[in-house]
């Protein structure tokens, strides 16, 4: 069995090229076909994200690494010689790997990120539908996912926060818990402010509050994220109700004082208040974090929360490959015996073809025969055929099973059905 | 025996307290094979007193120590909870070694009938309610403390702020209510059997005031919207004040009453 994985990331190439490279997902299924139709390989699945562009397949003999790398670069538009350098390419064993690595997004640009297995999963479903997946394919994608999710299970990759967004989303939770049922107040239109909004969203906050300086502005934010918008003068009113308060605006002074939040709180009756502020110079009065109930945090406290984040997942990422070796050694072995019992088939109908041949040749040269003498014959030929081959055939399965492949192989060529490569027979043409 | 089971007990929850950040010190192994000891402890007295001395001061924290060990069990497999969990292993490791200074005699429950020992079940059911707010006081501090002082590496492993109060509320409630129903079956009890009668003793007294103390906590929090530190502060007073109830009544009285 044969596995490449060739392509771009993010690791190779600059986003120039990976952007000319880059397929949407309606023109995938006709580059997949176009692969197959130019018998480059049997199967084939793309994954094109804004990090990569990566296509893995089961070449067919005669082509390879290269071969493949070439056709991708000018399918994309690109001089496969000016960017070889920049093109990636694996083969067999270590084609498996990449493919792990990728679903355990050890291979992304931010150690963890979530998203890669829903990308993956997609070109999956992508090329399934198309045909461009088959059957080596589908083992390989299949036992790729659930390799992403015992590493996702078994190490913290993906629990700790690395962006500005997810930080302000764990400090949230760590005062108010989950995070459904609870409202927030975005005072300005900042990036940061933006993103912990979008973060907090994401993991179930109820009510988003838009307050700005410009109305307008506020409403079309209010309107990006489903919620409602408010006027800056009305800031109290909300500062009673809300649980999270992030302010991300350039005003240059302080617009929550300490002593009106002292008062807020007595009517909150001490209800806890997250108060994110990441404005810079501050909008909320450091003051306040002295406050029963209210817990301030500034950018330089969203920052720290992401770098210990990151730090911790590099730690995962070892424990994580790991298991991708682990994982990638058996799935090989297995890949590998699987697909020597196809060629242990192919013996047996060659077999078949021989015996079903030489029949009707000794038919011709017997003349009429009876029903009755037609079966026997039959029954005699096949249980010759069946008697000569079952004693290598038993070697060749208990080798198949022991993984001992040299030995199989011997086993097969002797006889007779390891001579010519056997290409999978579904996704062909 | 009993000191041997006790001990056992007390070692084997010592375990994951000692080793906390070492996976072979977290497995469940060591608190399951404490509680197995330590019911082992609590069952050998029983046999040997042929009822369950729950009037027996020793028994009873050995047992008040077991309520807090099972908070163990409920918070160990819940997600960020393994620190309560650590601690309230930790609180029953002292509870333990307290209840090994405390005098064992005492006669058996049984013999002073139902009521006596449904006020003794449920004195000690509430105390154990209250000790569990306890431990979910002294971490909802130890949260706030680093939340407010911006100390933020690893926090995200401990439970959140809102998770802690709630479950103090609750804790701290059911023991409030077992804490009361023993106090009024023990009136009644005490109230029909005036030969047995004991009077309002310094464990009375005491426990009076420590229903008052929780009472007043409980009341403010439904009232005057007191949550967070001030209900930990709460229930760190009241473990502090029923601490010294015990010691008071282990030195003076020599048992519960």
């Amino acid at each position: 069995m044969r596995l490449v994985a060739v392509g771009m990331s993010h690791h190779t190439a600059p986003i120039e090229l990976r952007e000319r490279l880059a397929l949407p997902a309606d023109g995938v299924p006709e580059l997949l076909r176009r692969f197959q139709h130019e018998r480059l390989g049997a199967e084939a699945v793309l994954l094109s994200t804004c990090n990569r562009v990566e296509l893995y397949a089961v070449p067919r003999s005669g082509s390879g690494p290269e071969e493949i790398a070439a056709w991708l670069a000018e399918a994309g538009g690109l001089r496969a010689r000016t960017v070889q350098d920049h093109l990636f390419r694996f083969a067999e064993q270590d084609a498996l790997k990449h493919v792990f690595r990728v679903a355990a997004s050890l291979d992304s640009m931010v150690l963890g990120e979530p998203q890669i297995v829903s990308q993956l999963k997609d070109a999956y479903r992508l090329a399934a539908g198309s045909g461009g997946a088959g059957p080596v394919l589908h083992r390989v994608m299949d036992r790729a996912l659930s390799v992403a999710a015992r590493v996702r299970s078994e190490t913290p990759i993906a629990r700790e926060a690395v962006s500005v967004g997810r930080a302000g989303v764990e400090l949230a939770r760590q005062v108010l818990g989950d995070l459904r049922g609870r409202s927030a107040l975005l005072v300005g239109a900042g990036a940061h402010g933006k993103l912990v909004a979008k973060s907090l969203l994401g993991y179930g906050l109820t009510e988003l509050v838009v307050a700005n300086r410009t109305f307008a502005r506020a409403v079309e934010l209010a309107e990006r994220f489903g919620g409602t918008a408010t006027h800056l003068e009305e800031l109290e009113t909300y500062l009673h109700r809300v649980d999270v308060v992030i302010t991300s605006t350039g005003a240059n002074k302080i617009l929550v004082h300490r002593g009106d939040l002292q008062r807020i709180m007595r009517r909150r009756r001490y209800r806890s208040l997250v108060m994110i502020d990441l404005s810079v110079p501050r909008n909320i009065d450091p003051n306040v974090n002295d406050l029963d109930g209210v817990y301030r945090f500034d950018v330089d406290d969203l920052r720290e929360v992401a770098d210990t984040g990151v730090e911790k997942r590099r730690a995962a990422a070892a424990q994580a490959e790991a298991i991708v070796a682990e994982e990638t050694a058996r799935a090989w072995k297995q890949l590998q015996v699987e697909a020597w019992q196809g060629h242990i088939g192919a013996v047996v109908r060659r077999a078949e073809a021989i015996r079903a041949h030489e029949l009707d040749r000794a038919l011709v040269s017997l003349g009429e025969l009876d029903p009755k003498q037609r079966r026997a014959v039959e029954a005699m030929t096949r249980a010759i055929i069946k008697k000569v081959l079952h004693p290598g055939l038993a070697e060749a399965r208990t080798l198949a099973e022991a993984g001992d492949l040299a030995a199989l192989e011997t086993v097969l060529r002797a006889l007779g059905g390891a001579d010519a490569p056997v290409d999978p027979p579904v996704g062909e043409g | 025996m009993l000191p041997v089971l006790a001990l056992t007990a007390a070692l084997a929850y010592l375990v994951p307290v000692a080793g906390a950040r070492r996976p072979w010190a977290a497995h469940p192994v060591w608190g399951g094979a404490g509680l197995v000891a330590h019911l082992g402890a609590l069952g050998w007295e029983a046999v040997a007193a042929q009822g369950l001395p729950l009037a027996s001061m020793r028994w009873g924290l050995t047992a008040l120590a077991l309520w807090v060990a099972l908070g163990w069990v409920f918070f160990a497999r819940r997600p960020r909870m393994e620190s309560l969990a650590t601690l309230l292993l930790g609180l029953a490791v002292v509870l333990l070694g307290v209840s090994q200074l405390a005098p064992g005699a005492g006669e058996v429950s049984g013999a002073r009938g139902a009521w006596f020992v449904a006020h003794a079940a449920l004195i000690l059911g509430g105390l154990g309610g209250l000790a569990v707010s306890f431990g979910l006081s002294v971490v909802f501090l130890f949260v706030r403390r680093r939340l407010k002082q911006k100390d933020l590496r690893g926090i995200a492993r401990l439970p959140s702020l809102d998770a802690l109060d709630r479950l103090n509320y609750q804790s701290m409630a059911v023991g409030f209510v077992a804490l009361t129903a023993g106090m009024s079956v023990g009136g009644m009890w005490a109230a029909t059997h005036p030969v047995e009668s004991l009077g309002p003793d310094v464990t009375v007294l005491g426990t009076l005031l420590i229903w008052l103390w929780y009472a007043a906590g409980l009341h403010m929090r439904l009232v005057s919207g007191w949550r967070g530190r001030l209900a930990a502060l709460f229930g760190v007073g009241g473990f502090a004040g029923m601490s010294l109830l015990i010691a008071v009544a282990g030195l003076v009285l020599r048992g519960w009453h």
